[in-house]
């Protein structure tokens, strides 16, 4: 059995859950508590382990899906989840500017980690008070408009958009492959 | 379009950085709010950025600013001050350059009112409560013509590169507040660099912490080589952080000690994830997979 994973990180709240969930064929097993203190605030739930999706494609070939949990601060399963994986998501709310700071640091994390094709998801896009990509990406420390990975649009509980995004992803991939 | 928020969300060298990053030209609004500690700050004062550097500081509430700094040195003969006052409708170069031109100041001078509109500016740092505007001028066609819309009378004709005001706006922060402080990283942590060159002058303990910023050099370790004081090379790693030259990253995963013992629930996790080991992971994915997966995503979804 071939397996591709991937893995889907980002700010808490960004839609990590949600992204696996869309377009899992399985109940995506993730490990949700009820959120304390500060995270409450944001939402009801939050990872605290992992989650974990799978999409079978035929007898030989399945992808999976890890999602880290929602921690600001580092977390071991991060760098246990990203070694594993072949290419990756980094999820990041648009319209949490609070939350761009961490972001820059787990995105820098990754890349500190690992050389492997990914993208970055801007989630959230349409709520009010959402930043535009360019200057997302600029608070993520991404200067060179050319040389920054492809950044793209997502709303995390819509499958075709989550699609969208896999299949953008799947494109950086073929071009690493050749 | 530009961006706006709350100060308590969003602090100034953040936003410095992404018109820093950016090299954007525009005015960055400030507006303390009236719980704002900074008496001097009250109100609102507007920064002005040209190709990311900064190059005035006006305030809708204080006209002439900067000809009253340049009263002030007394050095000036009160009927030039007087014809300058009268220069506000006219004047097509900043106020600077045209004393400079006239031979009113002399090069160092108008330097100094550079470093006096700046210290001004690095007091905003204080402000922990207010709201930020940038109106940036290359996507909005109000303020794309600068002569018009930017502030001659308040400008040097001088500029001074963003970062080099984060860093020192950050140095010269007499407190930390609590959002900027639970970023403050751990001493188990390292750091890594984001920029490859630096083009300002960095303080002895700042220098000793960006030149071992490799990733595998814990906090804790340089403190060990340096004899700094660990505290105070955490919050000058913070300060290189926050203003967007370096980056807290664990030191590596054979130091065990840089994580909290796992809990069960994560020992389970994890012993779910090592099955991930057995599967062709880290190698690469075949041509055939990716090209299934695509057919697969388009025709389901
Ligand atoms: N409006 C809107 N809501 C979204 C979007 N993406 C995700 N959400 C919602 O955001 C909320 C948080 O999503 P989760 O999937 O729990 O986020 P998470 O990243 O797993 O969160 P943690 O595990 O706590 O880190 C959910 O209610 C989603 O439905 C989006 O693009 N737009
Ligand atoms: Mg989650």
């Amino acid at each position: 059995m071939e397996a591709f994973n991937i893995a889907i990180t980002g700010n808490v709240g960004a839609g990590k859950t949600s992204f696996i969930k869309t377009i899992s064929e399985i109940e995506v097993v993730s490990t949700e508590k009820k959120a304390s203190d500060e995270v409450n605030q944001l939402k009801h739930n939050t990872t605290v382990a992992l989650d974990f999706g799978r999409l079978t494609l035929n007898a030989e070939q399945v992808l999976y899906l890890y999602g880290t949990p929602g921690q600001n601060r580092f977390d071991f399963m991060w760098e246990i989840i990203i070694e594993k994986a072949h290419a990756y998501i980094v999820l990041i709310d648009a319209h949490r500017p609070q939350d761009f700071y961490n972001g820059r640091r787990i995105f820098n994390f990754m890349q500190s980690k690992v050389n492997l094709p990914m993208i970055i998801g801007l989630t959230h896009t349409d709520c009010e008070g959402a930043w535009e990509a360019d200057d997302v990406a600029l608070a993520l420390g991404l200067k060179n408009r050319r040389r920054r990975p492809p950044i793209i649009t997502v709303n995390a509980s819509d499958s075709s958009s989550v699609a969208n995004s896999l299949i953008c992803l799947l494109e950086q991939l073929m071009m690493a492959n050749v | 379009m530009g961006i706006s928020g709350s100060l308590q969300d969003f602090s100034l060298p953040e936003i410095l950085q992404i018109i820093d990053n950016g090299s954007k030209s525009g005015r960055l609004s400030i507006t303390s709010s009236l719980k704002g500690k900074a008496l001097q700050n009250q109100g609102t004062n507007d920064l002005w950025f040209k190709n990311g550097n900064f190059v005035a500081l006006s305030n809708p509430f204080k006209y002439n600013n900067l000809l009253s700094l340049i009263k002030k040195e007394n050095i000036i003969s009160s009927k030039n001050i007087v014809k300058l006052y009268s220069l506000e409708r006219e004047i097509s170069i900043p106020l600077g350059e045209y004393c400079l031109q006239q031979s009113l100041l002399s090069v160092e001078r108008v330097n100094q009112l550079l470093e006096n509109q700046l210290k001004e500016v690095y007091s905003l740092f204080e402000l922990d409560d207010g709201w930020f505007f940038f109106d940036d001028a290359d996507s909005n066609n109000q303020v794309s013509e600068p002569k018009e819309s930017f502030p001659l009378m308040e400008m040097t004709g001088k500029k001074c590169d963003t970062l080099t005001i984060s860093l020192q706006g950050m140095r010269s922060l007499s407190k930390l507040d609590n959002r900027l402080t639970e970023q403050m990283p751990e001493p188990n942590s390292g750091l890594i660099k984001l920029e490859d060159n630096l083009n300002c002058k960095l303080l002895p303990i700042e220098a000793c912490l960006w030149d071992d910023a490799n990733g595998k050099m814990s906090l804790k370790k340089i403190a060990q080589k340096t004899l700094f004081e660990i505290q105070d090379l955490q919050t000058t790693a913070l300060r290189l952080i926050l203003i967007g030259l370096l980056e807290e990253v664990p030191v590596s995963r054979e130091e065990p000690q840089t994580y909290a013992a796992p809990s069960l629930e994560r020992k389970l996790a994890l012993s779910s994830t090592n099955s991930m080991v057995k599967t062709k992971s880290q190698g690469k994915v075949s041509n055939s997979l990716l090209g299934n997966l695509v057919d697969f995503l388009r025709n389901n979804f």
